[in-house]
């Protein structure tokens, strides 16, 4: 089964943002700042990385570029969760280097559509 | 009041009679100034009186009509002293009615404690204007001069009708001045 | 009757009556004196009023964009703070019903349904709440860029099919083919029509909802028009008349009824204005109800918070020498905004270099900077022939730049006091004439011989006093036309003096020329700023009427004027 690491600080959102994803089949990594991201991200090579975009120690943006500078974990895809819908925060996302990017409150169904289908196009 | 009635005065005695009565006069009124009036000064109306009631005993003129005819003459003589109160000015009504309201105004502004006597207009009949004079100085014959005085400058024709509400005083009147027309 | 007596007694007259009036002629003129006096005093009363006036709008204005800075962080913070813990309801709930299918407890589903159903009501009200307060507070900002209408279109069309199912709606989604792109808010557009489609959905029953779009040319440029009618239960005219007043459903029970806010309709309309558009109804009870919703295709509002107004022209240059960043940036701000170009050095070497290059208007000087010798620094300046003119306002903000101080000197001078410099100091404030006196204040009698001296050698009259006390007792007798005071004196000193000659509106515009010593030792420089502290520890200014003070004493021009402001526990 696909692994996904989700990087997330708050405590409830992590706990029931996992317990779903692992009851959809998904083995879930976690981190809760953007440091201890990079390393579980560099350590354990998620198939997919949900990132919060607002994190201590190093932000979601930072990480997510530093991720993708990396040639070891530059193929992850990586989905922001923000928690604005503003459009500059995902033309930020993106220029961050994130491959897609989804809004908090989190719609389960939408979100998995978005996972399914980033990890489909990147499995040959 | 003022100095300048005097000056205008005694220069009209002089003018029209003579110096030696101008000074005939000032000797005999017994005057407490002594009869050395500046324009810029106040003096006693009472001295006015005195002065008057002189000439009138050296002349055998009433001193109702001297001070008419001091009241034409200081007309014309307010028109060389006070020019700017004659600005824009065309008609005798346009002048009396400004008197109230315009001129005794701007007096007050220099002399505030000047004491003046008071000109209520009605103009609601055309061509006519009620003047009541009300003073605390029995001058009522000097206002008439002046506002013959005033129709005169302005070239009209008008008919002036006196009406004494003082019993003789000469501290109010009221005066009726029809237009008859204007001479040429 | 003799000719020559009448004509002697008419001259003698005449002289008296020329007498009298030279008298009231004096007399008048006494009198308009004595009224342009009493004009003057008002005048400077109501000066002082105005000062006073705009430096309490000056704080006003401090006060509003603090309170305004407020709002926006409170607005953040409770969006937060308020939304988080609504997440987890919502999102447990749902994961319990989730997790519930595999229990053999189903009858817990209505339950948690319901829970699930609150959250999600509470946390749409509160958006709702928060996104009018901050139209409200003017804090919603536009986003603008390019939109796909197309694209937008059929991204809320993909949303609704649950709320449409919900009442076993059908609908239907009309798109003109040539929508094109528009520059506008995508959020904002997006919230708009799924609030109409919601409120549709909402009081529609078995009915039919469409969603049609036309792109339109106009007067004024290309618009987009979108529609969203419902057969629904429609509305009467009254209803209609309150629609978008916050919390007015058509009437209470309609919220029990069909759900909803009563915000949504609000907000909506607020929207569409902002982008520069309008949204208006046609509504039929028992019919239906349409929506047309009309916006620019270009949003013709700017998208950015307008900057500030910055002054325009130059009031002249001023130098700002000292060694916190943060006067610099005080400075920067508050004599920018009044026109003023700012320079900056950062310590006494760097501020004598750059006032000889760029000749300001005038030089801020922080006396107590720990690096350099403040004293010196001024020493130097009036010492230099070229930059010995221009005025310094010395400068003070006590440690929480809240408050700040400034003593109103006019110049300053060092022991031995050079004559050309003293005169000209005098000489730019009064043209020197024997009636009105300088007053000389110096403890030392020596200085004070060779001050009156070099003074009344030049026609000024001289008055002296030994120390602070007597000098204020001479001030409330004379008003001199400018005071030579020395800053270090036993008993009341220097600092005191100038301290109490501003607190009074009589002596405040009085030139003083304060004089110290050459070479100040350590002790004497401590000495200078101990006392200097405990004046203003008295009675300092608030920040903005610091600023308006130092910029008056800039203003008034050439030579006046020396405030001064310590830095206290900010190092």
């Amino acid at each position: 089964m696909p692994t996904i690491l989700l990087v997330e600080d708050n405590e409830l959102n992590r706990d029931m943002l996992s317990r779903r994803l692992v009851r959809k089949g998904y083995d879930v990594l976690m981190a809760e700042d953007g440091a201890k991201g990079l390393r579980v991200a560099t350590d354990g090579k998620p198939d997919l990385i949900l990132m919060d975009m607002s994190l201590p120690v190093l932000d979601g943006w930072e990480a997510t570029r530093r991720l993708k500078a990396e040639p070891q974990t530059r193929a992850i895809p990586v989905i922001a969760l923000t928690a604005h819908a503003m459009s500059s925060d995902r033309e930020k996302a993106v220029a961050a280097g994130c491959d897609d990017y989804d809004t908090k409150p989190v719609e389960l169904d939408r979100l998995l559509a978005k996972i399914e289908r980033l990890l489909r196009a990147g499995s040959p | 009041m003022k100095g300048i009635v005097f000056t205008e005065f005694l220069e009209m005695v002089e003018s029209k009679f003579s110096p030696e009565l101008a000074d005939t006069i000032v000797e005999g009124a017994d005057l407490p100034s002594g009869g050395a009036y500046t324009s810029v000064g106040t003096y006693d109306h009472r001295e006015m009186i005195k002065l008057v009631s002189c000439l009138s005993q050296e002349t055998g003129i009433s001193p109702a009509d001297l001070m008419r005819t001091f009241g034409l003459y200081m007309f014309e003589r307010f028109y060389v002293l006070f020019p700017q109160y004659f600005d824009g000015i065309d008609t005798s009504f346009q002048f009396l009615e400004r008197i109230e309201n315009y001129i005794h105004v701007e007096v007050r502004k220099l002399y505030p404690e000047a004491e003046l006597p008071s000109f209520e207009c009605d103009t609601s009949q055309p061509g006519c204007l009620r003047l009541t004079y009300r003073s605390t100085r029995p001058f009522a014959p000097l206002a008439e001069g002046l506002i013959r005085g005033c129709i005169a400058h302005f070239r009209e024709d008008a008919e002036v009708e006196v009406e004494d509400r003082s019993n003789g005083q000469g501290t109010a009147a009221r005066f009726l001045i029809t237009q008859r027309g204007t001479l040429s | 009757m003799s000719t020559i007596e009448q004509l002697e007694r008419r001259l003698e007259r005449e002289r008296r009556a020329r007498k009298a009036a030279e008298r009231i002629a004096e007399e008048k003129t006494r009198e308009i004196f004595d009224a342009n006096a009493r004009l003057q005093q008002l005048n400077n009363h109501l000066e002082e009023l105005v000062r006073q006036r705009t430096a309490e709008v000056a704080a006003a204005r401090d006060e509003a964009v603090r309170a305004s800075q407020a709002k926006s962080d409170f607005l953040a913070s409770m969006s937060h703070e308020l939304r988080t813990p609504l997440n987890a309801i919502i999102g447990y709930s749902e994961i319990l019903l989730e997790e519930s299918g595999d229990l053999v407890r189903p009858e817990l589903r209505p339950d948690l349904e319901k829970i699930r159903g609150a959250g999600k009501h509470l946390l749409g009200l509160i958006n709702d709440i928060l996104d009018l307060s901050k139209i409200e507070a003017g804090k919603m900002d536009l986003f603008l860029e390019e939109i796909d209408v197309a694209g937008l279109l059929a991204d809320v069309s993909a949303t609704v099919p649950p709320l449409m199912a919900k009442n076993g709606n059908l609908f239907e989604v009309r798109g003109n083919p040539d929508l094109g792109t528009a520059r506008s808010d995508q959020t904002k557009v997006r919230q708009i029509l799924l609030n109409l489609l919601s409120n549709a959905a909402k009081f529609t029953k078995q009915g039919r909802i469409i969603l049609s779009a036309k792109r339109l040319t106009g007067g004024r440029g290309d618009y987009l028009e979108f529609e969203v009618s419902d057969t629904g239960i429609g509305m009467t005219p009254e209803q209609m008349a309150k629609l978008y007043s916050a919390f007015s459903q058509a009437d209470a029970s309609t919220t029990r009824n069909y759900g909803g806010t009563g915000l949504g309709l609000a907000i909506t309309k607020h929207f569409c204005l902002m982008l520069g558009g309008d949204v208006k109804v046609q509504s039929e009870p028992g019919v239906g109800s349409t929506f047309v919703v009309t916006l620019p295709a270009v949003c013709p509002i700017a998208g950015e918070t307008p900057s500030p107004e910055r002054a325009e022209g130059t009031a002249g240059t001023v130098l700002v020498i000292d060694d916190e960043r943060t006067t610099h940036d005080l400075l920067e701000r508050e004599l920018g905004v009044r026109g003023y170009r700012v320079v900056h050095a950062g310590g006494g070497r760097e501020g004598l270099h750059l006032a000889r290059e760029v000749r300001p208007d005038a030089i801020t000087l922080d006396i107590i900077m720990p690096e350099f010798d403040g004293w010196a620094v001024l020493r130097e300046l009036k010492a230099d022939a070229e930059l010995r003119s221009i005025p310094v306002v010395l400068v003070t903000i006590l440690g929480d730049r809240e408050m700040g101080y400034a003593l109103g000197a006019a110049d300053y001078l060092t022991k031995p006091v050079d004559p050309d410099a003293l005169l000209g100091a005098l000489g730019r404030f009064h043209a020197g004439n024997g009636d009105v006196p300088v007053l000389v204040v110096d403890d030392d009698p020596m200085t004070r011989e060779m001050l009156r001296r070099i003074l009344s050698k030049r026609g000024w009259s001289v008055a002296e006093a030994a120390d602070g006390t007597a000098a204020l007792s001479i001030l409330g007798r004379t008003r001199p036309a400018a005071v030579v005071l020395d800053l270090m004196m036993p008993g009341m000193d220097g600092f005191e003096v100038l301290d109490t000659m501003r607190r009074e509106a009589k002596w405040r515009d009085i030139p003083v020329v304060v004089v110290t010593a050459k070479d100040l030792s350590a002790e004497e420089v401590t000495w200078l700023n101990q006392h200097a502290e405990r004046v203003f520890q008295k009675g300092a200014y608030t920040r903005s009427e610091l600023v308006g003070v130092i910029h008056d004493m800039i203003a008034r021009g050439t030579g006046t004027s020396v405030s001064r402001r310590f830095m206290e526990g900010a190092r």
